[in-house]
Parts: structure tokens; sequence; C-alpha cells
């Protein structure tokens, strides 16, 4: 190219007479970053047009802060949108929603896999000896528990050649007479556990008559498309696992099962061994009904979370069946709360009381161990032991009795109602409708009628009773309180 | 000390609170050394200026970083564990960026770093190269540009020291005969030239000269000027063809037919490139007091 000689040495040339002045290097700077005003920057502009060496000044500065500022960029890329998203924060809040969505899982679906009425009439109609295996099922189930160490080989074996033994007539002839053989045994130790069951499980036995319907997925899970989802549950269940494999083997009437349930027989016959080997060796004193009741999720799932989550659940669930006296109930009602009811307290307060030994020293609900942990408990306990008079409102009377099975009215006082007694040694406090309120001071002997306001309402429905401090409440949620042995009254809001 | 008037009564209030944000108590420096260090900021760059306009001024200087070198000039050795701690790497780094080459990056960067220290010495003190940094920009970017300037200067004083045989073994001898000075055909095309490049504005000047002159790519006199590369290509075609236009005008306007005009630019494209150079030297600003050498 012709023109470049020229041009270099047109440059070269005026660099050689380029003795004028030159911006220095706080105002070369100052243009390099931009951070010069207008007015300047042009005057700066206007000379680096004319002035080759200013260029070259500027022109490296620039290069070498573009490589540090390429150097920068190689840095580790600034966190995405999504990326910040995964906070410590995030993360715990992420956490506690799996955790609820696991819990809500936990909880439905066991629900689910109970099949609907019309389903388990049909499966009803199919397995018409059904009481027959769900008590061979129990039964197998129980010798299961009570004799693992014998049971567990046999089992083991069994289960993993479930398959086999689908096919295999004979076999399942066999073992059906030997599960039969032993059903009476079975039945009569399950009359005898029925005998001492207490009222509640006796209702879960009631249940248990209903089992077949919900046993029924269980049982026929090979015979079914759908069998993969209860067999996911049945997989990690001990008694769902005995259960599905006794099934194959004890019901006659049960068709085939299909080539694809191996698959599935497989699963719970797998689970079997691990299963059966969890069970404790004192597992054979517990009562038969267990087998019946719906496995806790938590022994379902065998995972931490499942546990853990399940765990809190069945804590929410035991709630409400916790015993009205706990430790601290009633003292921390009156001392740490003043006029706070234990709501157990009030829904579970037993009607029949023993008096509390009164201590020497009154006027300090603290001090007295009416109020102390476990208050009524272990009075209850002493009264029975010294054959102290214990109180009972009964038919809205109010009764006591002094020698142990004879009861006598307290208060024969025709017109009024007892809904509630306090006794405390001597000191007896009883309250009945509208706001009606007795009191005793010598066991019963002689009483005095108290007082509460006049705005009291509604049937005393509690009382708490020390030597001074007294806590009356009312359905109409009327809170009294005297601090001076019932002299004075006066009403709290709830 | 102070070569500046001293600031009002009213400024002394903002100026301690400069000097905070400055953080120059920590490196050893006094309010009044400080107080003395914004004025010479001052009167270099606005002399002129009130006392409002001085606080404004000084509130946009890079003051930290100004009160670190003023106080590594002075020899305050915690200045100075501060100034090594973020600048030394960085120098040498700079230094390598600029020439491409290791060692001569290290000579660089040791040679500037002596300047800093002040090796040299005036009336028994030390002189600090940093004692020049006036905190309008970046103290990381003034050792840049100072970098920059030391290394084109040696730049030129070697290629001023090439010896014949160098030159012979570069192919000079070879080259062809340098071109007398370049005049156009016809004296009414370089009036007419002249006339359209003194049209220019500074920065459509220097566009020119940076990539005609200095054959610098669009994409570094873009990052001079501060716009996309691809602006500055459209603004060079838009530049040449409205000087063309005028110089057709001027032509024209000289007693030049259109034929005529048109064959006088098509002669050659370096006159254009040749004038750009002889014109922009002749419009020289005289803003900068201060030589380079002074710096």
């Amino acid at each position: 190219m012709p023109e470049l000689p020229d041009l270099l040495r047109q440059r070269l040339a005026a660099a050689e007479n380029d003795t004028r002045m030159h911006p220095d290097a706080d105002t070369i700077t100052a243009f390099v970053e931009q951070s010069l005003p207008a007015a300047e920057r042009q005057t700066v502009v206007a000379h680096l047009s004319v002035c080759e060496p200013c260029r070259e000044v500027v022109s490296l500065s620039q290069t070498s802060l573009a490589e540090l500022e390429t150097q920068t960029v190689l840095k580790p890329a600034p966190v995405s949108r999504w990326r910040r998203l995964l906070t410590p924060g995030f993360s715990v809040a992420a956490a506690v929603a799996a955790m609820a969505v696991i819990a809500v899982l936990v909880l439905q679906l066991p629900q689910k896999s109970t099949p609907p009425s019309a389903q388990g009439t049909q499966q009803a109609k199919v397995t018409t000896p059904a009481d027959q295996n769900i008590s061979a099922d129990k039964k197998t189930s129980t010798e299961a528990k009570t004799s693992v160490p014998v049971q567990q080989p046999t089992e083991t074996r069994s289960a993993q050649s479930a398959p086999l033994l689908d096919r295999d007539e004979p076999a399942r002839e066999t073992q059906a007479k030997e599960t039969q053989a032993k059903e009476g045994q079975f039945k009569e130790a399950q009359a005898h556990a029925r005998r001492d069951q207490p009222a509640d499980v006796k209702a879960l036995a009631g249940l248990a008559a209903s089992a077949p319907a919900a046993k029924a997925p269980v049982l026929t899970a090979s015979l079914k498309k759908d069998y993969v989802n209860t067999n996911f549950f049945a997989a990690n269940s001990n008694e769902f696992a005995s259960v599905d494999g006794q099934a194959d083997k004890d019901v006659p009437s049960a068709p085939q099962p299909q080539p694809s349930s191996a698959n599935s027989s497989f699963i719970s016959a797998k689970n079997k061994l691990p299963a059966f080997a969890d069970i404790p060796s004192n597992t054979a004193a517990k009562p038969d009904i267990r087998l019946l009741t719906p496995t806790p999720p938590h022994q379902r799932f065998d995972c931490p979370v499942c546990k853990i989550v399940t765990a809190g659940a069945h804590s929410l669930r035991l709630r409400s069946i916790t015993p009205a006296i706990r430790s601290g109930a009633v003292s921390d009602s009156a001392m740490g709360a003043p006029g706070m009811f234990s709501s157990a307290l009030q829904k579970n307060q037993p009607s029949e009381v023993a008096a509390a030994p009164e201590k020497a020293e009154g006027g300090s609900l603290a001090s007295s161990d009416a109020l102390s942990h476990g208050a009524l408990a272990t009075s209850n306990f002493k009264a029975r032991e010294s054959s102290a008079t214990l109180w009972k409102v009964a038919g809205g009377k109010l009764i006591k009795s002094s020698i142990p099975s004879q009861w006598e009215d307290a208060y024969p006082v025709a017109g009024f109602q007892f809904s509630f007694v306090n006794a405390r040694g001597n000191d007896v406090w009883a309250g009945g409708s509208s706001a009606f309120l007795i009191h005793s001071r010598d066991g019963g002997s002689s009483w005095e009628i108290v007082k509460l306001g006049d705005a009291a309402t509604g049937t005393i429905v509690n009382i708490l009773a020390g030597a001074l401090n007294i806590q009356v409440k009312t359905s109409d949620n009327q809170l009294w309180s005297s601090t001076d042995g019932g002299k004075t009254w006066t009403m709290q809001s709830e | 000390m102070s070569s500046g008037p001293r600031p009002a009564e009213g400024t002394v209030l903002s100026l301690l609170v400069l000097f905070e944000k400055s953080g120059g108590e920590r490196y050893g420096l006094t309010l009044q050394t400080f107080e003395v260090v914004l004025e010479q900021v001052a009167v270099k760059y606005v002399p002129e200026a009130t006392p409002r306009q001085k606080l404004e001024f000084w509130r946009d200087l890079k003051l930290e970083e100004l009160a670190l070198a003023r106080a590594c000039a002075a020899g305050h050795e915690a200045a100075w564990q501060a100034f090594l701690t973020r600048f030394r790497e960085k120098l040498y780094d700079i230094a390598r960026g600029i020439t491409k080459e290791d060692s001569s990056a290290r000579d660089l960067a040791d040679s500037l770093y002596a300047d800093l220290y002040g090796t040299s010495e005036r009336e028994g003190r030390r002189v600090s190269r940093l004692n020049f940094y006036m905190g309008r920009g970046s103290l990381e970017g003034w050792l840049r540009t100072v970098l920059a300037q030391e290394f084109v200067n040696r730049y030129r004083k070697t290629k001023r020291l090439v010896s014949l045989e160098e030159q012979t073994e570069d192919g000079v001898q070879f080259s062809a005969a340098p071109a007398g000075p370049t005049s156009p055909l016809d004296s009414r095309l370089g009036a007419a030239l002249d006339e359209a490049l003194g049209q220019l504005t500074g920065e459509d000047r220097l566009v020119l000269a940076s990539y005609y002159l200095d054959n610098r790519t669009l994409t570094e006199i873009g990052r001079m000027v501060g716009v996309h590369e691809s602006t500055i290509s459209r603004r060079l075609e838009k530049m040449l063809k409205a000087l063309r236009k005028q110089v057709m005008a001027g032509l024209v306007s000289r007693g030049m037919n259109r034929g005529q005009a048109e064959e006088a630019l098509e002669a050659d494209v370096r006159y254009l490139q040749v004038d750009v150079t002889r014109k922009l030297q002749e419009n020289r600003p005289a803003a900068f007091q201060q030589d380079k050498g002074s710096d």
C-alpha cells in the first residue's frame, strides 16, 4: 500500500516535533475512566486528535484496563436469579414444605388404600370365608410374633418361594390345612384377649370385624391390576407382609395369581425377612388385637423423615387423649398463670374426688401437695390407702363416701343441682347450677353458702381450691377468684 | 506550605468531613496536611473556582486514594503497607498488559516503583512521584496511565536510538524513497480539504486520526471515545461522505466544475489523510499548562 510509508513518516515527524503541553496523568486517567466534566473532556479529545503519543498512552491504558476487566470477568459469574433462591432460608422453607407434603401423603394415602364399599362387597363375595382368612392371617402373624426365631426361616423360605407356591396347588393346600388346624387355637386366644381388653380396645376389635374390607386390597393385591400402589405400603409393613404372603396360601377360593403378580409377591417376600427380623422377642405378650389395628404410618415407611413426620402427627393425635391431670397442670394454672384453667382439666376432671391431705400450713398454693405435680393422681392413691372421704357428684347430688362402697348424700337440701366438687381434706367446695357454691370446712358436717357475686351466672364447671386461693369457673365462661379463702370474689375475664 | 487561599470558615466543617471520608488519619495525615493537598489540587484544576465550587470539586475526588498516595509520599509506614498490599501485584499486572512481555513488564514496574518511593532527593527530602497524584481518577488508573507514559517514553527513546544496522535489518533501506511533502495536485484542493477538516468536531477528528493515522481498530477507537465500535464505523462512513461533499462544494466554489472536482478527489485518498495530520497539528489546543515531563 503506497500511502502507508507516508502516513508513518508523517506520524513520526509529528511526534518528533511535539513539544506541546500534554494532559497530566490524572486528567488522562479521568478521561479513560470517563469521569471528566464535559467541557474538560472536549479539551482532552481535541488534544488527543492531534497528539499521537497521548493517544498511545490512552490506548495503552485502556488496553490494560480492558485486560484487567477481562480478568475480572474470569471470576465466577454472577449468581443467576434461580440460584439466588437457593438461600439457606429458602432451603429451610422448601424443606418444611416438603415435609408438609410428605405428612399429607402419609396421612392421606392409607385412607386411599381402603377400597370403596362396592369393591369391598365384591371382594367379600369372592372370599366368602373371609373371616377364616383374616383369622388365619391373625394367627399366622401371632405365630410369627410368638416364635420369631423358629418361624423366621420358615417364613423366609415360604416368602421367597411365594411365586413358586402360587403355581403349586398341593403345597398351597398343605399350607392351608396346617393353618386351619391352628385356627381353633387362635380363636380361643382371641376370645381370651377380648375379655381382657378395655373398652377402647374392644372398639378397635369391633373395627376389626370390618377388617376384611380394609384388608381386602392387601389380600387380593396380587389379583388386581392396581396392586402396585398397595404393595408399596405392604412392602415395609410387618403385618401386611405376612397377610399378603399368607393370603396366597390360605385362600382356597382365590383365583390363581396372574403371572404379573409374581413381582408383587416377590416384593412382599423380599421384605419379610428384615420385617420379621425386627420383631422383638417380647411381642408375644402383646394383645392380638394389635394386628388388626391400622399400622402406624411410621412403620409402613421406613425412612427417617417419615418417622419424624408421623411421630409429630401421632403426637398431635395423642394430645386429645393426654391425661387431664398431667404433671404440673393444676399448679401451673393456679400459680403460673392465675385464673387459667387447664383445658384438659376442665374436660376430664373426674367427678369423684378424694379429699387431699390437708397441710398444716395454709395460704400458699405452691406449698400445697394437692396442687403439685401429679397431685390428684397421688392424692387419689393416698386417699384410697388411708380410707379418706370420697366425694362425688351423681345425678345432680353431692354424695360422699366415708366407708368404702357406701355413699351418702352430703348436702341433703332439695332444689340444688350439683355439678362439681373439690375436696381437700375437710375443706370441701361444691358447686352447681345458677352459680351455686357451698363450702364446708369440717368434711361436710356443716356447710356455708358462698355468694360469688351478683353477676355470677351459669353452672359451676370447675373449682380449684387452695387454702386461700380459690378459683371457680362457670359454664358462662366466668372465672371467679378469691384470695382470702372465699370471703371476697372477683370476676376475671378468661 | 499552602499555595492557595485558605478555605472559608464555612468550609472548615466540610473539610473535616472530607478528611474523615478520606481516612487519612489512619495513614498519619493531619487535617492541615490534607487541607494543603486539597488546595494544591484546586489550584491546579480549578484555580478560579469559588469556595463552594472547590468544595464540589473536592467531593468528586478519590479522597481515600488521594490521602493514601500523599501519605505514602510523606513516608508513612502504614500507608506504604496499605499501598503495597493493594497495588504491588497490580502494578506488575498492568505493566505486563502494556508491554505484553514479562521481563520488560517487571523492569517497567520496578522503575515506576522506584519513582513512587522516591529515589531522588530535593532539599534533603525524598521526592515521590505519588506527590503528583491529584485524585481525579482512581489511583490504579493513575498508575496505569503513568506506566503507559513511561512505556511510550521508553519506546520513543529506543526508537530514536535505533542504529542504522537495525534499520537495515528492518528493511528500511529497501523501502521506497520517502515521498516529498505531499502537495495536492491543485492548491484549491488543499484549501477545500483544510476547510472541511476545520469544520469537524474534536471527537470526529480524534476518530479520523486514530483510524487513518494510528491504524487503530474500531474497537480501540470505540473504547477511547466511549461508544460501540459499530458506531465508530458508521461515523467514519458518514464523516467521509460529508468530507467529500464539503470538499466538492469547496472545489466548486473555488471555480472547479463538478467533473474536475471529482477528478481531484479521486486522485489519491492519502491526500485526505495527510491533510488531516497537518490540519490537526495546526489546531493544537493550549488548555494544558503543565508538561508531561514535569508530572
